[in-house]
């Protein structure tokens, strides 16, 4: 028999615009990713523009546990890891699918770029395992121009995680022109650097435009459109400044050089 | 005695018992793959004779010669070799290397026909003997009936060993090694005595026989290794000596019989106890025991069988299935898994890859860590490895068991199998449908029943019509493969791979289904979707209207995953209630070798959407780029289905990007190792994994000599890519890449 708290839980609803049950590179191991709907950033390179607007799908917390049990067998050194659009726009949804996997043992990560803050968001921040924060640009001024949204909850969230014990991963895609110098990733080190402690990799991803199509069906104008991808080489040196994906503290000492 | 010293004694010193000897010697290994050691000069030299060899088939069209004069028989060639002085094994199926002999005791039509296939004229001599002789394929087309042949004709039954060997037969080769030929023809003899004492019935005369011809070709193969210098009397007292015993046994085989599929067994655990004590008595170091391993593997990749166009049509890429099962566990809890399991895989690089030998992991939950990793970096370095369910099989079968073909399993000299090919499950349905009428010929086939009659089809009304003509087909495939296997015993018998098995041995018959994703799905689409059938000119529904979304085979939905999964049991217990010749066990396989895409050609349109002559998902498979949610969903889906009905494989061919199994070649393997044990963790049976991207192939199928040696798992095997026809390529490349990053 399941609790009334149990069934209130597995009850709650959200709306999802995806699921894929092989993931291997959100998080560590073998994971299913579920696709949140809803987002409060506009980036300029958004590759899941289908979420913004789009109704998605509607389920149960409940039912999509159960669907992602299925593959407990798998996940051994996995688990399971929320993305989206934003899962903290839905958090208090995501934040009851946590508490249900959770019960089962599951390791859960979320994808997030941190801009949504409040009581529902701390729950969801409380429940999971690994946060993958995408720190999408190192200043201010840039983050507004290029996301709309700030670069200030992204630091709170990161003290948060901090507090709580959690680990983190970080990652920024580095699109050229706008934050592909050695100089813009060594900023991205110094906002990060304060919480190294927690920070399991860095992750700089180079711009692609896969996503035409989607604009194209969606008939909205892609922003990047004339904008180069980037050079996978030129990110994979970018990458090596912040020392084989973990954040070095030899990278530090030589800023202070 | 000499051969057996540090070995320790038990029953397989009173008995012929090699699993007993195994249990008792083997030495297993935990450790990485550090150990291993590179080509030697030797071996370097002798796989650049092969490699110049092969490109000179290749050149040639796919053969590089036939030897038209002789029969090929354990003793009918000259001992040759490829490059003596390097060769540490030895011995060549026909005179000279790669030249394919002619073996017409299947089917005189099938010899005539291949050689000319490939200009050549199959000489006047073997034409005149075989006018004498009664082939397996005259014995089964006196006997067939004329339903049998309409089963066959419209190919409802497609692929029947009716003209070639059966195959699927796993001689236990090991015996020759730890033995010696007399020991076993002494055992055979006592054997023969013993059957003296029954009555004398018409099952036991055939027996007597049987034993009488085994015996006689033991000393064939005694006569063999003489020819090649070396004397099998006695038990081999080193690992030279007992890889080479095991070889020429293997090889008289491959000289008696060209069956679809010749596989080797088990063998690499069991050569490693004698690789074990020349390196403790420090006659091998770690380079020759690798040597020798490495030539083996080089000898059996010299097997060639004659084949016609219409047989490379069905199992494409000239396979021979030389599959060796590697790892697996122990009874006692031990792993199987030895050093020499991994020099096994190890010759995929040091010899570089290639489809055969078709090298069979047995997968257990508890094989060690490192072996499970080494496994899973050979598999996405080489896509030449398959892996199937030891946790499963083991129950059944024991530990020492092995895998014929694809994924057919059999307790090694215990169990022989009548090899049965498959039925065609989609068109059944439309037979069904169509009250017994082929929908592409409009011929009457089955019992008549008038063509289904209503606008929409009613799921149970159309579940009662299948079942019925089910029932119907089963009865006449068992009888069918009946008649096939009392001819080829008659006619064909196998007698060095049987006279390597117990004489009372245990028979399996191994049936198999065509196209169960296709079916599953267009009985969800009946049920879940508004199916209208379209009917032709003469009144046959040839055409189907779908209206609406249904569930889809390959997506975890218990909604379509149960009707595939109660298919099978409702076929294996139809097949059960005909029975099947010398009390033969009925098995049931879902594979399809290359077959899904002449069993797909032969098909009209189904109702799950699929158009006429497209072809069927190979296997087990879910039907192509209809799985929405991911590769570990599709694995779910073909996870249920229950490995009880289904005992003689259930296979399934899985292709990932490289970039959607993790994004170093460390994670990408640990990945790969969890996925594997996620599946099989489900009483899942067999995986075939490749980890490629679709690009490559398009860029092989466009330009073969980018990649003259890609190697890609198909369906149960292992197939260089560049020997599939452009219309295989195709579907191999339309199939599902799982490539979620």
């Amino acid at each position: 028999m399941k609790s009334s708290r149990e069934l209130s839980i597995r009850s709650c609803k959200g709306r999802i615009s995806g699921f894929q049950s092989l993931g291997t590179v959100d998080g560590p191991g073998v994971r299913s990713v579920v696709f949140g709907v809803g987002c409060p950033l506009r980036c300029v390179y958004c590759h899941n523009p289908e979420t913004w607007s789009e109704p998605g799908e509607e389920t149960t917390a409940g039912e999509l546990a159960d669907r992602i049990l299925r593959f407990r067998p798998y996940t051994v050194r996995g688990g399971v890891t929320f993305g989206g659009g934003e899962p903290l726009a839905q958090a208090k949804f995501f934040s009851a699918l946590a508490r249900l996997l959770k019960a089962e043992g599951m390791h859960i990560a979320i994808d997030t770029s941190a801009n949504v803050v409040g009581a529902d968001a701390d729950e969801l921040i409380s429940l999971v395992d690994l946060a993958i924060v995408d720190v999408k640009f190192a200043s201010e001024a840039e983050y507004k121009k290029y996301t709309g949204g700030s670069l200030e909850p992204v630091k709170d969230f990161l003290g948060k995680l901090a507090r709580l014990g959690k680990r983190a991963w970080v990652r920024q895609v580095i699109v050229p022109g706008l934050n592909d110098t050695e100089s813009d990733v060594m900023r991205l080190c110094d906002v990060i650097g304060p919480y190294k402690d927690i920070i399991d990799r860095v992750e700089l991803l180079p711009f692609r435009k896969l996503c035409l199509e989607k604009y194209e069906r969606l008939g909205i104008p892609f922003p990047l459109a004339s904008v180069p991808e980037a050079d996978g080489k030129a990110v994979e040196k970018l990458n090596g400044l912040v020392a084989f994906g973990r954040i070095s503290s030899d990278f530090a000492e030589k800023r202070r050089e | 005695m000499e051969a057996y010293r540090n070995f320790t004694r038990g029953k397989w010193s009173c008995g012929i018992d090699v699993a007993d000897f195994i249990r008792l010697n083997y030495t297993p290994y935990e450790g990485d793959e550090r150990f291993l050691a590179g080509p030697t000069e030797r071996t370097k030299k002798l796989r650049d004779v092969l490699g110049g060899l092969q490109k000179l088939e290749k050149d040639n069209g796919g053969v590089l010669g036939i030897d038209t004069e002789t029969v090929s028989s354990l003793l009918s060639y000259p001992a040759a070799y490829m490059d003596k002085e390097n060769e540490v094994i030895v011995g060549l199926q026909t005179g000279a290397p790669l030249v394919r002999g002619v073996n017409p005791f299947g089917g005189i039509r099938m010899a005539r026909s291949a050689c000319e296939a490939y200009g050549y004229k199959l000489s006047d001599k073997i034409e005149n003997v075989f006018r004498y002789r009664t082939t397996h394929n005259d014995g089964v087309f006196r006997a067939y009936t004329d339903e049998m042949r309409k089963v066959r004709h419209v190919g409802i039954l497609t692929g029947l060993p009716d003209a070639y060997g059966r195959g699927r037969i796993i001689g236990d080769y090991r015996r020759v090694a730890l033995y010696g030929i007399d020991r076993l023809i002494e055992e055979k003899k006592k054997d023969k005595a013993e059957l003296g004492r029954r009555t004398m019935d018409a099952e036991n005369i055939k027996l007597c026989e049987e034993v009488h011809e085994q015996i006689e070709f033991l000393g064939y193969l005694k006569q063999l290794a003489a020819m090649y210098g070396y004397d099998i009397s006695l038990p081999a007292t080193n690992l030279l000596e007992a890889t080479q015993w095991l070889y020429f046994a293997y090889l008289a085989a491959n000289k008696e019989q060209n069956g679809a599929a010749m596989s080797l067994g088990r063998t690499s655990t069991f050569l490693d106890i004698y690789a074990e004590r020349d390196l403790k008595e420090g006659t091998l170091t770690e380079s020759g025991v690798q040597e020798i391993i490495d030539s083996f593997v080089i000898h059996l990749r010299t097997m060639r069988h004659l084949r016609t166009p219409e047989y490379n049509e069905l199992f494409a890429g000239d396979p021979m299935w030389i599959t060796e099962s590697v790892g697996g566990m122990c009874e006692d809890g031990r792993p199987f898994v030895t050093k020499n399991s991994f020099r096994f895989l190890h010759t995929l690089y040091n010899l570089g890859s290639s489809p055969e030998p078709n090298l069979t992991i047995l997968w257990s939950e508890k094989l060690p860590r490192a072996f499970k990793k080494y496994a899973a970096r050979v598999s996405a370095e080489t896509d030449s490895i398959q892996y199937e369910n030891d946790d499963l099989m083991r129950k059944i079968s024991g530990d020492d068991y092995a895998i014929a073909c694809c994924v057919s399993s059999m307790k090694i000299g215990k169990q022989m199998q009548f090899f049965g090919a498959r039925c065609n499950l989609p068109k059944t349905l439309l037979m069904a449908l169509n009250g017994g009428k082929d929908e592409r010929y409009f011929m009457q086939v089955g019992p008549e029943m008038p063509v289904y009659d209503g606008d929409v089809l009613d799921y149970d009304e159309v579940v009662r019509r299948f079942d019925f003509y089910l029932a119907w087909l089963a009865r006449t495939y068992v009888n069918t493969m009946n008649v096939i296997h009392f001819m080829h015993d008659k006619y064909a018998y196998e007698k060095i791979q049987m006279a390597l098995h117990d004489t009372d041995v245990e028979r399996l018959m191994a049936f198999g289904v065509a196209g169960l994703s296709v079916l599953a799905d267009s009985l969800s689409a009946i049920k879940y979707a508004k199916v209208r059938p379209i009917k032709n000119a003469e009144g046959i529904i040839t055409d189907f209207d779908v209206e609406g979304d249904f569930p889809k085979f390959g997506n975890d939905d218990d909604r379509v995953d149960s009707i595939a999964k109660e298919t099978l049991h409702k076929v294996i217990t139809e097949l059960k209630a005909t029975p099947a010749y010398r009390g033969a066990k009925h098995t049931l396989s879902a594979l399809t070798i290359t077959s899904n895409v002449v069993y797909g050609k032969k098909t009209g349109a189904t109702p799950d959407g699929r158009k006429a002559g497209e072809p069927f998902a190979p296997g087990a498979n879910p039907m192509h780029n209809r799985e929405t949610n991911g590769a570990l969903a599709s694995l779910n889906s073909v996870a249920k289905l229950d490995y009880d009905d289904c005992r003689d494989g259930i296979s399934n061919t899985f292709s990932i990007i490289p970039a959607a199994l993790g994004k170093t070649t460390d994670e990408r393997t640990e990945n790969l190792v969890d996925i594997l044990d996620g599946y099989f963790g489900q009483s899942a049976h067999h995986l075939n994994v490749n980890v490629l991207d679709r690009q490559k192939l398009i860029d092989a199928m466009n330009d073969p000599e980018l990649y003259p040696n890609l190697t890609i798992r198909v369906s149960g095997y292992a197939v260089n890519f560049n020997k599939l026809t452009k219309e295989q390529q195709r579907e191999v490349i339309s199939r599902t890449f799982h490539s979620f990053v």
